[in-house]
């Protein structure tokens, strides 16, 4: 039986295992992987695997070792190391972990051993085996952040393969497919951005692909990188095409993710981040309906949220606050978009809503606030660059 | 470094006929009531020991001091947890020939004082924050090393940790650790 040693510190693993029966979950990682994961997450794993097999980090602990001046951080480390020195001495077969933030990846990245680099391949692979497709995103991001050597060699024809698997597995969501990044890349100077995509999309309607496509600008603004840039000003010119694409909105977020990281690995921190910046890009009306269609009962929410809604506080500059909204706002936008990406549901998730409602309520932000700065607003030019 | 081999150790009685040990001459208890010596020594940190169910002390001797440490703290607290830091072997074995074994107590003999930071299990012991308490006599004869162990201070730069390992994944794991703490 192969052995298995999951980490997971952010939780995204057990909120992936919480959608599967326990049969379907030793269907796919056997009757007794290990875990690694911190106090919050433990219980999360009771019910699939034996309590001996979950290994706690306890990172509270860790930073109380950091504050006391005997140990310091260089007792802090030791202490970790040795903590995991036990799993660290077992040869697993594989290592998941699809740690957004990057803690857990990290973390797995300890258990490479120096001789075989090919850990990064065996957490896609295996996760796509496994059925968790879209969690190959969180580990583009993971490879980005530690193997950006790998990328071409190592991750790149990974990438193909789930994206194939990915694309073979789910059908109904992915005949939608109206845009395909193959024609974005017409214009691009860059050659491997054009072997990327041509690689990694597939051109599913070509036939439904307004013209003005051919007419949108790569962009090769940034100076310090090759990187080209499309600009979405472009895109959301034409109602057409922005309805089509909002259509296929988180679609289109997965993709241009994985062009992101592709990329822009290094600067790309979080999921959540890019997500967010794609949905406030793409703006208008057509955004608008597809999420009242998606969540039909957001305005309820929103006046639920009116009610209690005050106005800023006049101390504070909108800019500081609005910073540390977005913050928040992160936060939950990861769970909106999470949630909608798990196949399993149909719809967004009541709690990533809550989570939503109570970040606006946090800042006395109200939810119609929020839409209208999202859709309403002029789309800022230098946001829709930064894409 | 200790150098605790050459230590004579000698076992003496008290008037009350109590053992004592006596290292290079020099008594570690008293002579005359070693227990009622304890009681009064114990009964200086009362205050701490109400309040915290953990003890680390330096020095074991015959392990009175240690008794009264022990039942002080159950006066207040539930449990107790005992540790004693001793670098002679030898005294480690005179006590456990000698003395009336502490259920709570758990005896270490590290061969050097750092070796204990090296340790997760006392690392957990020393985040609780116990109660420290030094055994003068045991002290004055093992300064060196409980003056290190005291005196023990984190090195600041990654690249001179005393961590083991290969240096990549140390740098590594202590960029992660560093990350954690923010």
């Amino acid at each position: 039986m192969n052995k298995i040693l999951m980490i997971d510190f952010a939780g995204d693993l057990a909120e992936l295992l919480k959608n599967l029966s326990e049969k379907e979950v030793h269907q796919r990682f056997g009757s007794a992987f290990h875990v690694l994961t911190s106090t919050k997450w433990q219980t999360s794993y009771t019910p699939f695997t034996p309590k001996q097999h979950i290994h706690i980090l306890d990172l509270e602990k860790i930073k109380k070792i950091k504050s006391l001046p005997l140990l310091g951080h260089e007792g802090a480390t030791r202490y970790f190391l040795n903590t995991i020195s036990d799993l660290r001495a077992i040869k697993w077969d594989e290592v998941v972990s699809i740690s957004q933030n990057g803690l857990g990846s990290n973390i797995a990245t300890l258990f490479e051993s120096s001789e075989d680099k090919s850990a990064s391949n065996h957490l896609i692979s295996r996760l796509a085996q496994l059925g968790f497709n879209d969690s190959f995103f969180f580990h583009c991001l993971w490879i980005s952040q530690n193997n950006p050597k790998d990328l071409e060699k190592k991750v790149k024809p990974r990438i193909e393969q789930i994206f194939q698997l990915k694309e073979k597995t789910i059908e109904g969501d992915f005949k939608k497919i109206i845009i395909s990044y193959d024609d974005l890349s017409l214009n691009s100077k860059n050659a491997s951005y054009q072997e990327f995509l041509s690689s990694v999309f597939t051109l599913t309607d070509k036939s439904q692909i307004n013209e003005s496509l051919a007419d949108l600008t790569i962009r090769d603004k940034v100076s310090n990188t090759s990187v080209p840039k499309i600009n979405l000003n472009k895109i959301i010119s034409n109602n057409d095409l922005l309805e089509k694409i909002a259509e296929n909105l988180f679609l289109s977020i997965q993709k241009w993710f994985v062009y992101q990281i592709y990329f822009e690995g290094k600067n790309c921190h979080s999921l959540a981040k890019v997500c967010e910046k794609i949905l406030l890009s793409y703006s208008k009306e057509a955004i608008k309906d597809f999420l009242y269609r998606e969540v039909n009962d957001l305005k309820t929410v929103s006046r639920v949220i009116l009610k209690g809604n005050k106005l800023l506080n006049k101390n504070q500059k909108f800019d500081e606050l609005n910073d540390e909204f977005m913050k928040r706002l992160s936060f939950s936008m990861r769970y909106l978009i999470c949630s909608h990406l798990n196949p399993a549901k149909t719809s967004w998730d009541v709690d990533s809503l809550k989570d939503l409602k109570s970040s606006l309520r946090y800042y006395n932000y109200s939810l119609e606030r929020l839409f209208k700065k999202i859709f309403l607003e002029p789309v800022k030019t230098d946001l829709a660059l930064t894409l | 470094m200790r150098n605790c081999s050459k230590q004579k150790i000698t076992i003496k009685q008290a008037k009350n006929g109590e053992y004592v040990p006596s290292v290079d001459g020099i008594s570690l208890h008293s002579l005359n009531n070693p227990r009622k010596e304890a009681e009064a020594f114990a009964n200086n940190y009362l205050a701490q020991l109400y309040e915290n169910p953990n003890i680390l002390c330096l020095g074991l001797g015959m392990g009175y001091h240690l008794e009264e440490f022990r039942r002080n703290s159950l006066l207040k607290n539930k449990n107790v947890s005992l540790k004693v830091i001793e670098p002679n072997p030898q005294m480690v074995r005179l006590y456990r020939s000698y003395a009336s074994p502490i259920k709570e107590l758990e005896i270490l003999t590290p061969s050097t004082s750092i070796d204990l930071f090296f340790d997760n299990k006392f690392v957990d012991f020393i985040i609780t924050k116990p109660v420290t308490i030094i055994h003068p006599q045991s002290y004055k004869l093992n300064r060196d090393f409980f003056s290190q162990f005291l005196n023990y201070r984190p090195r600041k730069e990654i690249k001179d940790y005393r961590v083991e390992g290969n240096p990549v994944e140390i740098m590594r794991a202590a960029r992660l650790v560093e990350g954690l703490c923010l």
